[in-house]
């Protein structure tokens, strides 16, 4: 079956690898810095 | 940044470290106790949906409200079917795509997937409980209410809680994959979509829930059938 009906939930692993967890802090800093930026343009007068 | 904003960003990145950090820290305290497996992950998972639940109860009770007074069933039928069908046609095209790049069957598979098809096989209960309950409501409410409050332009909303809410669906499985970026772009799509929904109906949290509550229904009675007759 293609994957037309993804299930969307998502499954939080939490036997990551080290390699993965480092990924993930990455991700997350990455994220927290453009949702930073995006509220500072959004609140923009 | 007015203190408003201020607040709402701070209240968000804790309810996101919270989100990212609440499984493997109930694995832990409990794991001191002797305790493990997915009932673990179930106590986790309701007492972070309190959490959240309380947090946005304000939110939640204005939405109903909204709900009740400015939509009928008809007319929350028409969104759902609209925006289901466009939900539907990206799923078919990446479908397509994914079978054009990868003949191999497996990997058609997100790895996300194949994580819900496999919690699936373990529990049940747990399964319908994350896929239904779970992923629809609580999710909905930390990846596009808790954002909202902080974002008030609804085109960059639209656009960064997509992002945010689609690399929450990469970054748990393997990272090495030839399709991440394409897996990637199709959460992306979805959760576009589904942000649409949202502020196209006066940022009312309960379509984006209906709309996925019915699209994750389909896959979960699939896999339900498929077990049955497997």
């Amino acid at each position: 079956m293609i994957d037309i009906f993804n299930n969307l939930a998502v499954v939080q692993n939490t036997s990551t690898t080290s390699s993965n967890m480092n990924a993930i802090i990455v991700v997350v800093v990455v994220i927290i810095i453009v949702l930073l930026i995006s509220t500072m343009i959004s609140n923009r007068k | 940044m007015s203190k408003n904003s201020i607040n709402s960003f701070i209240k968000f990145l804790i309810i996101f470290i919270c989100y990212l950090s609440y499984s493997k820290l109930f694995e832990v305290l409990f794991s001191l106790v002797g305790l493990s497996g997915l009932l673990i992950n179930f106590i986790s998972d309701l007492l972070f949906s309190v959490l959240i639940v309380f947090l946005y109860k304000n939110n939640i009770k204005k939405d109903f409200v909204n709900l009740k007074s400015n939509y009928n069933l008809k007319k929350i039928l028409k969104i759902v079917i609209k925006y289901l069908l466009i939900i539907f046609g990206i799923g078919i095209i990446f479908g397509f795509i994914n079978s054009v790049i990868n003949s191999n069957e497996i990997m058609l598979i997100t790895e996300n997937t194949l994580q819900v098809n496999m919690l699936f096989n373990s529990s049940l209960l747990y399964s319908l409980f994350k896929a239904l309950i779970f992923g629809v409501i609580i999710e909905e409410i930390v990846f596009r209410e808790a954002i909202e409050e902080v974002i008030s332009n609804k085109k960059i909303f639209v656009v960064v809680s997509s992002l945010i809410y689609a690399s929450m669906n990469i970054i748990f499985g393997s990272l090495e994959s030839n399709l991440l970026w394409l897996n990637f772009l199709q959460y992306f799509a979805f959760y576009f979509v589904l942000s649409l929904s949202y502020v196209k109906n006066d940022n009312n949290i309960f379509i984006p829930i209906v709309i996925k509550f019915i699209y994750n229904l389909i896959p979960t009675v699939i896999t339900i059938v498929l077990m049955v007759i497997g």
